[in-house]
């Protein structure tokens, strides 16, 4: 029980450094200098280098979601309404939560493991030494860049998955393209664009910072990069689920119809 | 000319630093000896501030830096260099990058300045040639000669060297004590050495301090060092082997 304790312990600790974390981290946003050159980079590493899986991803999730429930559909006989359904779950729902698990596993991963190792070498800590604030320079730069990427790949992420349900809509189902256009669109709300698009700006903020904060404290050698790679996958696609729920929810209290 | 004064350090309940004062004289190099895990890479990346004070002081040209901010240290920090143990080159960067880093960051030299610049530091230490190879795909001895041109490319008035021979062979060892020798010589930069190497110290040393329990057992010359009959240093020096009289 003694253990038990600590461990709790242990984790508010944890949870403390990583607010005071990300509070360092916004204050290095402000001030300069603003590592331009290195953002972009960042926007290239996480954005443009996660365009294959995000899209295959949201392709076969897309297609997924048009057989089963065309099916289910097809025994009410209403099938004609399959591209709504596709729509609604993939801008509110999948789309923003599966692109931020795949993102997770590919971007969040891939930052603990540099920094960490970074760390591990002491390249942080030679960075510091060259009066440099690694904040700025490493974490800031890489949180902006899921900012905006994370969003730019939902989107991404939605648009091939409409095309997928789609390609099984017209194959399978017998629903016209022009059919299944005219349900899409009339089944999303701006509301639905905007809590799709609200998601992955929290899902990038998550993804990058717990990536981050587990690189930068990353201790004991080849063996506490590899942990740490794997404890940032597991939390950040854990709270991803989390916030996810209490988003829905809190978009659902302010008014949202469902 | 650093001045520490009554500098404590410890990790939990593990004092590391109990009550150290010490100088670094302007323009010597000071080798600071000790037993592995006394602290002597703690006390180096104390002086940079790259862990904080418990108590104590710590004076950078006769300016006290014990509560300078972050910010404020980055200035100091300008004016020191540090070879780490294991180089901490960046790893994604080549050569070229790593020797150009701090003047990227902090000066507004042109290009070509820029590459001026670079080939005089690596020039100096003898690794002409290497700007476009990745760290990787150099040996341990040429990454410790790297770090040491990054190290100057900023002309700092201080350099610290943290362990620069261990791990290498005996004869890569002695260029890179010729080198720190050189460093001394020609620029006159104050130099502080962390080892445990007796012959490195004996080689670039103009002063010598021993390290026990968190506090100086020794500090005087090396011919004081090698002539003492301190029971530590006695045994620092002959590792425990008993010599024949
Ligand atoms: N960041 C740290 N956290 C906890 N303990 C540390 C840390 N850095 C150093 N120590 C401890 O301080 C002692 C001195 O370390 P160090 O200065 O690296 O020794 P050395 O003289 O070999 O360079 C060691 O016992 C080490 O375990
Ligand atoms: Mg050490």
């Amino acid at each position: 029980m003694i253990n038990f304790n600590e461990k709790i312990q242990k984790v508010l600790i944890d949870v403390y450094e990583y607010f005071l974390f990300l509070l360092n981290a916004t204050r290095a946003v402000f001030g300069r200098p603003l590592y331009t050159k290195e953002v972009i980079e960042q926007l290239y590493q996480t954005g443009y280098r996660s365009i294959s899986i995000v899209s295959l991803t949201g392709f076969f999730t897309g297609m997924v979601l048009a057989f089963q429930t065309g099916n289910e559909l097809s025994r009410f006989g209403a099938k004609a309404y399959i591209g709504g359904v596709v729509a609604v779950s993939l801008v509110r729902e999948l789309g923003p939560v599966l692109t931020a698990l795949v993102v997770a596993g590919r971007v969040g991963a891939g930052i603990t493991a540099e920094l960490g190792s970074m760390k591990v070498t002491d390249q942080i800590d030679a960075m510091r030494a060259m009066a440099t604030d690694p904040y700025k320079k490493l974490v800031v730069t890489r949180m902006l860049a899921l900012l905006i990427m994370m969003p730019v790949l939902t989107v991404l992420s939605d648009v091939v998955g409409l095309i997928g349900g789609m390609v099984i809509a017209v194959t399978n189902l017998n629903v016209g393209f022009e059919l299944y256009k005219s349900t899409v669109m009339n089944a999303l709300l701006v509301e639905d664009l905007i809590s799709g698009l609200m998601k992955p700006v929290f899902f990038g903020m998550l993804v990058s910072s717990v990536g981050c904060f587990l690189g930068m404290n990353t201790s004991g050698g080849t063996k506490g990069v590899g942990s740490a790679t794997t404890m940032s996958v597991v939390i950040s696609s854990i709270f991803v689920l989390v916030l996810d729920f209490i988003l829905t929810k809190l978009t659902f209290l302010m008014g949202k119809p469902i | 000319m650093i001045k520490i004064e009554n500098l404590c350090k410890r990790f939990g309940d593990k004092v590391v630093l109990d009550n150290l004062s010490l100088e670094f004289e302007r323009g010597k190099t000071t080798v600071v000896l000790g037993r592995s895990g006394t602290g002597k890479s703690v006390l180096l990346k104390l002086i940079l501030r790259l862990m904080d004070i418990d108590s104590g002081r710590i004076y950078v040209d006769n300016i006290d830096t014990t509560d300078f901010s972050e910010l404020q240290m980055m200035a100091v920090r300008k004016k020191m260099g540090m070879l780490f143990q294991g180089s901490a080159l960046f790893d994604s960067m080549s050569v070229f990058e790593n020797v150009a880093y701090m003047l990227r960051e902090h000066t507004s030299l042109s290009e070509s300045e820029i590459k001026e610049r670079v080939e005089e530091k690596l020039r100096f230490v003898e690794m002409l040639g290497t700007q476009d190879l990745m760290p990787s795909e150099l040996s341990g001895g040429m990454q410790k000669r790297i770090a040491l041109a990054r190290a100057m490319a900023n002309n700092p008035d201080y350099i610290f060297f943290d362990e620069p021979t261990t791990g290498l062979d005996p004869i890569t060892a002695q260029t890179i004590n010729e080198l720190i020798k050189r460093v001394q010589v020609q620029t006159h930069t104050t130099v502080i050495v962390v080892t445990h190497d007796l012959d490195s110290a004996n080689f670039v040393g103009q002063k010598f301090v021993l390290l026990k329990d968190g506090g100086i057992s020794f500090e005087g010359t090396p011919s004081e060092f090698n002539n003492s009959n301190i029971e530590f240093v006695k045994l620092f020096r002959t590792g425990g082997k008993v010599i024949n009289g």
